[in-house]
């Protein structure tokens, strides 16, 4: 049971805590709830086709299939979180404008169904192979809905959270999140680029396992919000650093435009 | 836009659940190391058993005894009973005892204590001790998925509950948060259902304290709003009624004027229109507001509409004949509830906007009948009708078409249309401009509503009524 | 280097390039397999067989896992920062190194009680 609490934990608050981010940012720059059944729908079905379809993903690129995938989902997720905080950032006071509002409307429902494909095919793998087919059923779905349950508990508060705050603040707290969440997915990309063997491999620049183990929940916790690694490559470093400089250029970028634009009227 | 129902419900739900699941994921933890230690402690009891078996007595080589299958109490619906497998080693590491499970080679390094081990397909935990007087190995093992599941179907039973209690919990939440939140939506209801004219404050059963000041508020809103109201209506109302003896002496006094002078002058005449075209004014604000629905709706009365109307034509035929026009009165009897004052002015503002605005020499027609949806009155013209575009806009205030260049050379107030479709709006009539099939000109079509009872005596009113 | 490693890795493309690229291969074999060295790891009863294994230090290493059950398994290592679900009958590689000397323990995180390994770096 505690194995299926950790993995569906694990997938589901990554998925969760971003969708409830872009949830309270897209709510804060003045947009209903309506793109969210949107990305679920999407989400379901994408996990779906991505856990039946998993084999011959794996075989796909010489065997690299899964890895390549994999990462090109997490980037492009990460490279949606910085348009979402360019968007944040540039339109924060136009709520009404058409084509942002589109844009910000798109970058929820890409960057949900993406993030929610990657992480809900592992959930449906794992609840279909044992509790369906091995016959674990209560000990799986049990666990499963213990971890999924904290996963969307969590998500709730953060929603909330965000949403009590005046939304220029709930506007910049999102962004920041985006920001970190963003190089985490960057960072997992990495070990899947590694593990493909098209990033390559190098020695670690430290080692802070003896400090927060990445296998603690406090390191787990660390890894889902910011993407935590105790035993950082230079390459992976430096690709975190860069996903971060992105994600405030892009706001810097916003800001400058924004005021050009005060300054014409 | 945020709903509060919504709110409570799932940050309520959230919190029981994450108070709930960690203490069971915890409760599990915990049971499951309990579990572990008994297990343990089975493989040491075992352990301990077989080093007193003194092996050096039995014959020597590598003799296979049956396992040792321990029969299991607690979980005898999971089918699986816990085996151990067990060797006895010499101290310099030759076998000579083992059970069937366990394999030739030994299961483990020969060191005290508990270690993790892959053997005959399956992941083992064994325990290796010396015996007392460190003359023999003994390693005792159990199967570590058997024991993990052994101990998880006992722990499981209780944490499944559990799970299943958080959807029922959140369920009955939601009712509760429902049922607080009720006196919120009687409060917008009351609100909400009430007449636009009704300002009466709003009365609630057992206000919860929360809602007090919200209700006083709205109250107090409320109050002030009637009494500006009242103001406003009462001021138009004074102004008007106070013109009319001006005006009155104005009339006089150009009549005076008019007969004094030997050859009145145009401007003279002119004056006298403009005067006349003034006292019509105030006397159409007049009715405006005497109109207003707060006051008239509650006195509604059936009311014959072909009779007011027969009535209000032959007060109006004099100029209808000046004009030479041609008219027709069509239709019967029908009942219509409302004010017979109000709807006697609504027909006379039809019927002389078309006699005003059709040429001398053309053709009126007022259709009043009965209709399955209710009373249909139609005026219908020949004159030059209202473009498509202007149809609208002829019903606002003081909004005459082309302004006052007005090219029927007629004078008016631009009250009349304003007059008509508030007087319809009050009866929950419906008003529309088109063009007429029969006539060619303007056709204003009045759709009323049915009356519910027809038991309701007629109240036609044979009086000239209160249009001074 | 790195491109030497890739010729390695993919015995189809190697095929299809001829003899010349094979004689090259046989040439340069001892330096590529110095750098991608394969071991193959398989998964029975939700089970790593081997359960240890020993690599060079500082050397890359193809790691294909195989598995014989017909329910998935995700071959994990936090030391490793590998991740793989490798579905029922099938197999999936994973590269690792080079590393330093030590111990890194992998294990399958849907059966993380039995399926438990470590790659021991010398």
């Amino acid at each position: 049971m505690i194995s299926a609490v950790i993995i569906v934990l694990r997938e589901v608050l990554e998925g969760v805590l971003m969708i409830c981010m872009l949830m309270a940012s897209a709510s804060a720059m003045g947009h209903r709830l309506r793109w969210l059944p949107a990305a679920l729908v999407l989400g379901f079905f994408g996990a779906f086709s991505y856990a039946v379809f998993l084999e011959q993903i794996s075989m796909a690129f010489d065997g690299l299939g899964q890895e390549i995938i994999s990462a090109s989902l997490l980037l492009a997720v990460a490279v949606l979180l910085i348009v979402h905080n360019f968007l944040a950032t540039r339109h924060a006071n136009l709520p009404e404008a058409s084509a942002p509002a589109l844009a910000v409307l798109g970058v929820c429902v890409a960057a949900s169904a993406m993030s929610m494909s990657r992480e809900g095919a592992e959930i449906y793998l794992y609840v279909y192979a044992f509790g369906v087919q091995a016959g674990e059923m209560a000990s799986v779905l049990s666990g499963a809905a213990i971890g999924a349950g904290i996963g969307l508990s969590l998500g709730t508060f953060m929603y909330y959270g965000l949403r009590a705050l005046p939304w220029r603040t709930c506007l910049w707290v999102s962004a920041g999140i985006a920001t970190v969440t963003g190089a985490g997915l960057v960072m997992q990309a990495t070990y899947y680029l590694g593990q493909a063997d098209i990033l390559p491999g190098q020695a670690a620049l430290w080692d802070s396992s003896s400090l927060v183990a990445e296998s603690s929940l406090t390191g787990e916790l660390l890894q889902a919000a910011l993407g935590y690694e105790a035993t950082p490559t230079a390459v992976q470093l430096s690709l975190y650093l860069a996903s971060i400089l992105a994600a405030l250029g892009a706001m810097a970028l916003a800001r400058v435009s924004v005021k050009t634009r005060e300054y014409r009227k | 836009m945020t709903s509060i129902r919504i709110f409570l419900t799932l940050s309520v739900s959230a919190i029981i659940l994450l108070v709930s699941f960690l203490s069971a994921i915890r409760g599990y933890r915990e049971s499951m190391v309990e579990a572990e230690l008994l297990f343990d402690q089975q493989l040491l009891e075992h352990g301990k058993m077989l080093s007193l078996l003194n092996p050096s007595s039995l014959a020597g080589g590598s003799r296979v005894i049956q396992d040792l299958v321990l029969p299991n109490t607690a979980n005898s619906e999971l089918g699986d009973e816990m085996q151990i497998a067990y060797q006895i080693f010499t101290e310099r590491g030759v076998l000579i005892l083992r059970s069937v499970l366990a394999p030739s080679t030994p299961m483990s390094a020969f060191e005290v204590g508990y270690r993790e081990v892959n053997f005959s397909g399956y992941r083992w935990r064994v325990l290796a001790i010396l015996d007392e007087e460190q003359s023999h190995w003994v390693m005792t093992a159990q199967r570590i998925d058997i024991r993990y599941d052994l101990a998880e179907g006992i722990i499981l039973d209780a944490v499944v509950p559990t799970v299943l209690s958080v959807p029922m919990a959140a369920l009955l939440i939601w009712l509760f948060v429902s049922f607080g939140l009720r006196p919120l939506q009687t409060l917008a209801r009351e609100v909400q259902s009430r007449e636009a004219s009704d300002l009466s404050p709003v009365r609630l059963d057992q206000v919860p304290r929360e809602l007090t000041q919200l209700t006083r508020s709205i109250n107090d809103l409320l109050r002030r709003l009637q009494s500006s109201f009242a103001r406003e209506k009462r001021f138009a109302a004074d102004a008007a009624h106070e013109l009319r003896t001006p005006i009155s002496v104005l009339k006089v006094q150009v009549h005076n004027l008019l007969t004094e002078l030997e050859s009145p002058s145009a401007s003279v005449n002119e004056l006298r229109q403009g005067i006349d075209a003034m006292g019509h004014l105030v006397e159409q604000i007049l009715v405006l507001n005497r109109t207003a629905p707060d006051q008239y709706m509650v006195q509604f009365q059936p009311v014959d509409l072909y009779a007011l109307a027969r009535d209000v034509v032959s007060n109006e035929f004099e100029q209808i004949l000046q004009r030479g026009q041609d008219f027709e009165l069509e239709g019967g009897a029908c009942l219509v509830k409302g004010d017979a004052t109000a709807l006697r002015s609504l027909l006379q503002n039809v019927l002389s906007n078309a006699s005003k605005y059709t040429p001398n020499g053309g053709r009126l027609r007022l259709l009043v009948e009965h209709t399955p949806q209710g009373t249909r009155c139609a005026m219908e013209d020949s004159g030059p009708g209202i473009p498509q575009a202007f149809r609208e806009r002829v019903f606002d205030r003081f909004y005459r078409l082309d302004g006052d260049r007005n090219s029927s050379g007629v004078s008016g107030s631009g009250l009349g249309l304003a007059i008509v479709r508030h007087i319809v709006d009050m009866h929950g009539a419906t008003i529309a401009l088109g063009q007429s099939p029969t006539l060619g000109g303007l056709q204003v079509l009045m759709q009323f509503p049915a009356v519910a009872s027809s038991t309701t005596t007629i109240t036609t009113t044979t009086t000239p009524g209160e249009a001074e | 280097m790195n491109r030497k490693g890739k010729i390695d890795q993919r015995p189809g493309r190697a095929l299809l390039t001829g003899t010349a690229l094979c004689g090259f291969m046989l040439l340069s074999g001892s330096v590529a397999l110095a750098q991608t060295l394969e071991v193959e790891i398989q998964i029975r009863e939700h089970l790593f067989y081997p359960s240890e294994v020993r690599i060079p230090s500082n050397t890359k290493v193809k790691l294909v896992i195989r598995n014989l059950d017909a329910t998935p398994e995700e071959f994990e290592s936090y030391e490793l920062n590998r991740e793989k679900v490798i579905v029922g009958n099938s197999q999936g590689i994973v590269f690792i190194g080079p590393l330093e000397p030590g111990e890194y323990p992998f294990f399958g995180e849907f059966n993380p009680r039995t399926a438990q390994g470590k790659v021991i770096v010398e």
